[in-house]
This record gives C-alpha cells, sequence and structure tokens, in this order.
C-alpha cells in the first residue's frame, strides 16, 4: 500500500506536466474552435458549432481529408511493408548488418525542408535527375512531368515512403534483436525456413514494438507537415498535397496569402485530434493480442 | 558658498539632473520584421536602425527578423502580451491581422504633418500623388510602404536581339506573334513556375483587367450576385489564357515546376519571358549566364479593352506601427528614416527595389522599367497572392483552385467562369 502511495506521488509531477501542455491545450482547442477569431483579438466571438457545420460542406477540407487519409493508408502500407522487407533481409544475417541500418535510417537525421528540396531537383520536368536517367537510357517516352498535378501525391508519397522506412525498420529491427536466438533454433530444427521464421517467430515476439509503430506513424501522417510545405518551395504548397494539417496552417496563419481565421483552422485541428484517437484506438483493438513474454 | 548659494546650486544641479534625465529617459522599441538575416533588405534595414540608434542614444531598437513567418510570430507576441513596435509586412497581410483587429496606428497625420528625414518636405509629400490610395483600408493608413514590386514581363535583351524580335509587344497580338516566333526557335515562349497557384493565376489576372478594366477582377470578386461575373471580357480573358497553353506557349512542364526552378529556366535562357514582379532579378541574379541583359515591357492592352498598357500593378513591403508602442513619435521618428533618399537609394541600388519615394534612381538593370515608369498611367492593387491578398479565404478556396484547372487544362474557359461564379456567391452568401 505504501509503495503504491509511493508510486503515486512521483507520478505527480508527471501528470501535472501532461495536464498542463496536453489536456490542457486540447481542451482550449476544442472552446477556441467555437468562435470566430482571427487570433489577435482578447475577444473572440462565440459562433457555437457553426465552423463544424461549414467543415460539413468545405470542399478544401474534405480533399484535404482525403490526401490525408491516403498518406495514412497507402504510405502506411508502402511503409510497413518496405520495413518488413528489410528488417527480414536485416534478419537474415546479411553482412554490414548495422551500416545498411544506418544507411536506410539516414534521411530521418535530415530536416524535412532540405530532404523536400532534394526531391525537388530529383523531380523537376527539365532537369531532374529521374527524367535525365530516362533520357541517358534512350527512354524519353517515359518521361514524366512528376510534380504536375496528376503525379505530384504519388511523387511524394514515394518521398515520404523513402524517408520513414528507415525509421520504422529501426523499431522493428531494435525488437527483434531482444528475440533469443534459442526460439531461431528451435525453430530450424523444427525444419523452418526463413520467411517462416520471420513471420512465426520474428512478428509474434515484436508483436507490441508492431503495435507502437503502427500507433507513431497513424500520428505522424495525420500531423504531417514540413516535408508536403516545403515541396513547392515554401511558397505554397500544391492543392494535392494538402492535407489536414496543411489546411489548418492556410486557415489559421497563411504564409504569402494567409487567411487567419484561428477558430476555424482550430476546428480542422480538432478533427485531427479526433481522428488520431479513432485511429490509434482502432488500431490498438485490432491488434489486441495476448501479451507474449520472453 | 552661503547657505542660500549652496541650496540655490543644490537645486539648479537636481533640475539639472531631472531635465537630462527627461530628455535622455531611455525608449526601447522592438521591430518585428518578415525579413531574413543576411538578405540585402535586411541588411539595409539592420544599418539604418544601427544609424538611428547612435543618433539617438536613448533609443534602442532591437530588431527580430522573424522571416516569411513573422504573422506567426507576431499572432504569439501579441497573444503572449509583448507586441512589437513595428511590423514590417505587406498592407494587405497587416491589414488582415492586426489591421482589422484595430491595433495599428493610422499614420496618416503623421505622414502628412512630419517633415522627412533628409528633404525638406513633408512625409507624405515624398511620395507620388495618390500612392496611398491602394494601401488605405477604412480609410486608414497602417503602414508606410518602404519597397515596391511593380508586375512587368521581363526578357533577355540579348536573346531578343538574337532572335530578331527588335520591338517589344505592345498589344495582345503582337504579344502572341512574338510567343510564336520564339516557339518557332525552339525555346519555350514563357517560363512559368506552376506549383504555385498565385504565379498560375497571372495571365487571368492582367488579361481580365486589360478588358473589363483595372481592378474589373477586384470589382467581380467583391460582387456578391456574382452577376459580374457574367461580363464578356472574363470568358475572354479565360480563352485567351487557354489559347496560350494550348498552343504550347508555357515552358513543357510547368505544371511541375515549383518554385524557384521555372525562373531559374527562364534566366538560363531555356524560356524567353516572364511575368513577375520586380522582386525577380536579386533571386536570380547568381544563375545568369554571360551577355544576359534585362529587359522588361509592360503588360500588352487588348485591343477594344478598357485598361490601358502603362497601368502597372503593384504590391508593397511597409512598416506599421502598434498602438501599443512605447512611444509613437520615437518609433515615427525612425520609421521615416526608411523612406529617406539615403535609405531608398540603397534598397534601389543594392536590394534591386523599386524606390516607393520620388526623384530616386532605379538601377540599370532597371532601365526599362525606369521608362515603363515615366509613362505609368496608374498603380493598381496586384491580385496574384504576393505577400498579401485582399481577400486571401477567395482565393485560396476559388480562385487558386479554379485557374489551376484552367491553366492546366482540366476545365473549359466556359466551365472555369460557370465554376467562379457559382463558388463565388456561395461563398459571399457564407458571409453574410
Amino acid at each position: 500500500m505504501l509503495r503504491r502511495k509511493r508510486i503515486l506521488v512521483l507520478l505527480v509531477p508527471a501528470l501535472v506536466l501532461y495536464l498542463a501542455l496536453f489536456l490542457f491545450p486540447a481542451v482550449q482547442s476544442l472552446w477556441v474552435s467555437l468562435h470566430e477569431w482571427t487570433g489577435f483579438t482578447a475577444k473572440m466571438k462565440w459562433v457555437g458549432l457553426a465552423n463544424y457545420r461549414e467543415l460539413l460542406h468545405d470542399e478544401l477540407f474534405w480533399m484535404s481529408l482525403l490526401t490525408t487519409l491516403k498518406v495514412l493508408f497507402i504510405g502506411g502500407v508502402l511503409i510497413f511493408f518496405f520495413a518488413f522487407l528489410f528488417t527480414f533481409f536485416l534478419q537474415a544475417g546479411v553482412r554490414g548488418r548495422k551500416f545498411f541500418r544506418a544507411v536506410i535510417f539516414y534521411p530521418n537525421v535530415v530536416a524535412p525542408i532540405a530532404l523536400a528540396t532534394f526531391w525537388g531537383f530529383l523531380y523537376n520536368p527539365r532537369f531532374g535527375l529521374i527524367n535525365g536517367l530516362l533520357r541517358s537510357l534512350g527512354l524519353e517516352s517515359l518521361t514524366q512531368t512528376w510534380t504536375g498535378p496528376d503525379l505530384i501525391f504519388g511523387s511524394v508519397l514515394v518521398s515520404l515512403v523513402w524517408t520513414y522506412v528507415g525509421f520504422f525498420l529501426v523499431i522493428f529491427s531494435s525488437g527483434a534483436d531482444k528475440i533469443p536466438e534459442d526460439y531461431y533454433d528451435a525453430a530450424k530444427i523444427a525444419g523452418a525456413n526463413r520467411l517462416q521464421m520471420f513471420f512465426h517467430v520474428t512478428i509474434p515476439l515484436t508483436w507490441d514494438v508492431l503495435m507502437v509503430a503502427v500507433v507513431l506513424w497513424i500520428i505522424t501522417a495525420i500531423k504531417l507537415f514540413e516535408f508536403l510545405f516545403a515541396f513547392s518551395g515554401g511558397i505554397a504548397a500544391p492543392k494535392p498535397l494538402w492535407t489536414n494539417a496543411v489546411y489548418m496552417f492556410v486557415l489559421s496563419f497563411g504564409k504569402r496569402v494567409a487567411i487567419f481565421r484561428l477558430g476555424y483552422g482550430t476546428t480542422v485541428a480538432v478533427t485531427m485530434l479526433v481522428l488520431i484517437i479513432a485511429f490509434t484506438g482502432a488500431a490498438r483493438f485490432a491488434m489486441r493480442r495476448e501479451r507474449v513474454e520472453f | 558658498m552661503g547657505r542660500i548659494q549652496r541650496t540655490l546650486l543644490i537645486v539648479l544641479l537636481v533640475l539639472l539632473a531631472a531635465a537630462m534625465g527627461f530628455a535622455q529617459s531611455p525608449v526601447k522599441l522592438v521591430y518585428l520584421s518578415k525579413w531574413n538575416t543576411g538578405e540585402k533588405t535586411q541588411e539595409i534595414i539592420n544599418d539604418a536602425i544601427n544609424e538611428y540608434m547612435k543618433d539617438n542614444p536613448n533609443v534602442t531598437i532591437e530588431p527580430i527578423w522573424a522571416g516569411r513567418e513573422a504573422n506567426v510570430k507576431l499572432m504569439a507576441m501579441v497573444n503572449g502580451g509583448t507586441p512589437p513596435d513595428f511590423y514590417d509586412e505587406d498592407p494587405a497581410l497587416i491589414e488582415n491581422s492586426v489591421g482589422k483587429s484595430g491595433l495599428m496606428v493610422d499614420l496618416t497625420p503623421l505622414l502628412k504633418n512630419t517633415k522627412a528625414w533628409d528633404q525638406d518636405k513633408k512625409v507624405w509629400d515624398c511620395f507620388s500623388k495618390g500612392f496611398f490610395e491602394p494601401w488605405t483600408y477604412r480609410g486608414q493608413v497602417n503602414c508606410m510602404p518602404i519597397q515596391q514590386y511593380l508586375t512587368v514581363v521581363w526578357y533577355n535583351k540579348t536573346m531578343f536581339k538574337t532572335l530578331g524580335i527588335t520591338k517589344t509587344p505592345d498589344t495582345w497580338p503582337q504579344f502572341l506573334d512574338v510567343c510564336e516566333k520564339i516557339k518557332k526557335a525552339g525555346i519555350a515562349p514563357i517560363g512559368l513556375d506552376g506549383g504555385v497557384d498565385f504565379y498560375n493565376l497571372y495571365y487571368f489576372s492582367h488579361l481580365a483587367d486589360r478588358i473589363t478594366g483595372m481592378n474589373g477582377l477586384k470589382k467581380a470578386i467583391y460582387d456578391k450576385s456574382g452577376n459580374s461575373w457574367d461580363d464578356p471580357g472574363f470568358l475572354k480573358a479565360a480563352t485567351l489564357v487557354r489559347e496560350m497553353r494550348d498552343k504550347g506557349y508555357f515552358i513543357k512542364g510547368f505544371e511541375g515546376y515549383q518554385f524557384p526552378a521555372g525562373q531559374i529556366d527562364w534566366a538560363q535562357g531555356k524560356a524567353a519571358m516572364l511575368l513577375i514582379h520586380t522582386y525577380m532579378p536579386i533571386e536570380v541574379k547568381d544563375n545568369l549566364p554571360d551577355g544576359f541583359v534585362f529587359g522588361s515591357f509592360p503588360f500588352p492592352s487588348v485591343p477594344g479593352g478598357k485598361g490601358k498598357q502603362y497601368d502597372l500593378t503593384s504590391i508593397v513591403g511597409g512598416v506599421g506601427i502598434m498602438k501599443t508602442t512605447k512611444d509613437v513619435n520615437v518609433a515615427f521618428d525612425f520609421m521615416k528614416r526608411l523612406a529617406s533618399k539615403k535609405v531608398q537609394t540603397r534598397f534601389a541600388q543594392e536590394a534591386l527595389n523599386v524606390p516607393v519615394i520620388v526623384d530616386v534612381a532605379l538601377p540599370d538593370i532597371f532601365a526599362d522599367l525606369a521608362a515603363i515608369m515615366k509613362k505609368q498611367t496608374g498603380t493598381f492593387t496586384d491580385y496574384s497572392g504576393g505577400p498579401g491578398q485582399f481577400e486571401p479565404e477567395f482565393a485560396q478556396a476559388i480562385m487558386y483552385p479554379l485557374v489551376d484547372q484552367l491553366m492546366f487544362g482540366k476545365i473549359s474557359p466556359a466551365d472555369f467562369i460557370k465554376q467562379v461564379k457559382t463558388k463565388a456567391v456561395d461563398y459571399w452568401k457564407k458571409k453574410g
């Protein structure tokens, strides 16, 4: 009993910080979303649920929500597929495992703005590396306007996958590294091949790690902003790249064409929070398993 | 020394100290700027601040070089109870943020009654007649412009000479002829960063104003009934834009050009002309090939149109004073230096800005521009983004997406006008 009380006392500072830095702003955001507010005045104008009603008929909101969901699901599937694939190969005893892992992780240590600029150059229709490579191989007919309205989302998605695979690879690998060799030895004796060992030993024993990774990706995808915004040279992200986070920024602060509707922008932010809670809750529910201890 | 004399001396010394203290009472002002450290304009403003502090030791001006997200910084400062004294931004952005909220000092009386720093006239009179009209909101001047950016068509004179183009086009048919000639020479007639939606609006907005009259597009945007969009001039403007696209006058793949790729390609001779503000030369100056000579001409007139060839559109950058300033007179005393001949000359020569006051020489690369400005028949609000927009939500929700679709060949000119009208009516209904 005394021990429990001590633990509770020790938890108080963290709880206070959590309430002050997360819960209070979240509740305040909900309050702001019920107002019309430029963000520059002491008083906000109460509009009740009008901002939420406006969202229902706001084409840009639905367009940006669709883009957010495409990033979340299509991007998520691709990132996890490649992260698993690389984990499989690296766990299979490739020489220089740490080196390859560091190389694949590398994009995560570079600022998103620098990455966006780098990919912008790769995709440039005239002097970009991709079209240049196709031309040098005599495949002029395959050159595309990669960052044109029809292809820009797919092009940016490829660069996002390239960026984030390394992050999730490191998470999966760190989980897989903790699995005792005995399990693999036993699987080998039982006649399992590497693929079977991956699916029947590695994945089940890293299930908790996988669940954390899914939650992290949901949060990352729904909040994704800098990379997309920077892709246009930082002036005005093309509309196919507008996620909810970009739209919220445009509504609230903007850059060169600023709208200053902080109340309405906060409404979009609240929907993002709801999305995060809903998707993480759903993911945790769908992925619940009996805990495997080893 | 007698007691009375001693007392008098002490009183005198106290009074003197008090007077000195009063005269020298320290004032600290904060200057929030949209410029980044290292930009030429920032360096010039910083020099002006340092010179002012040297001349006025009791005044400290603390600059905050916040870059183009200065509005985000401003919001945090205002809400944190520490607003700056100066806000350096585009007048439209100032109006849409702190102007409408009633937080800015109306500069009109200060501009009209204060003597200029290095000229024997009032600050107001240093600007050309009517200069402040486009930047007056609700009868109030929130900010004093210090840089000006006119919109013209840029070209490389050397390239035009090589192509045998001896005269720049005055009218739209002449412009199309020039485009055709350039295209036949294997060069893209027009460079464009199509990834920037407000750059894509440039051709439609200029054509619309040349046809329906200057600021005709602005009037249509504010027409709550939407009837203005029935003016055939707008359909004609959209049709001419579409014709340019269909004839392949924009650089191949312009839809995918992300800033600044398009203007760099133009500078390197991959495209012949570029419709953009006068801030462009300083952005491309490090990418120019040998023999490049800047040339410019005003957007051509359209036969039968109401807008004139020398009616120019412009955006400006300026400085305003917030009402919470510690000392409005000291603040303006500093600010007027930014509109002085000395500082404006530096802006022109070093930062390649068009001066806001009269009688300041333009740099050599603006030789054509100087000639254009001599014939200038009016200055009008620019539509196409720039640092500010008079109706930003309309632009983001309606004009930019639809102009993109028109420029990218996704919708016809008739569909474009129809959709703009329908959405404009809905927009204003929503706004009440």
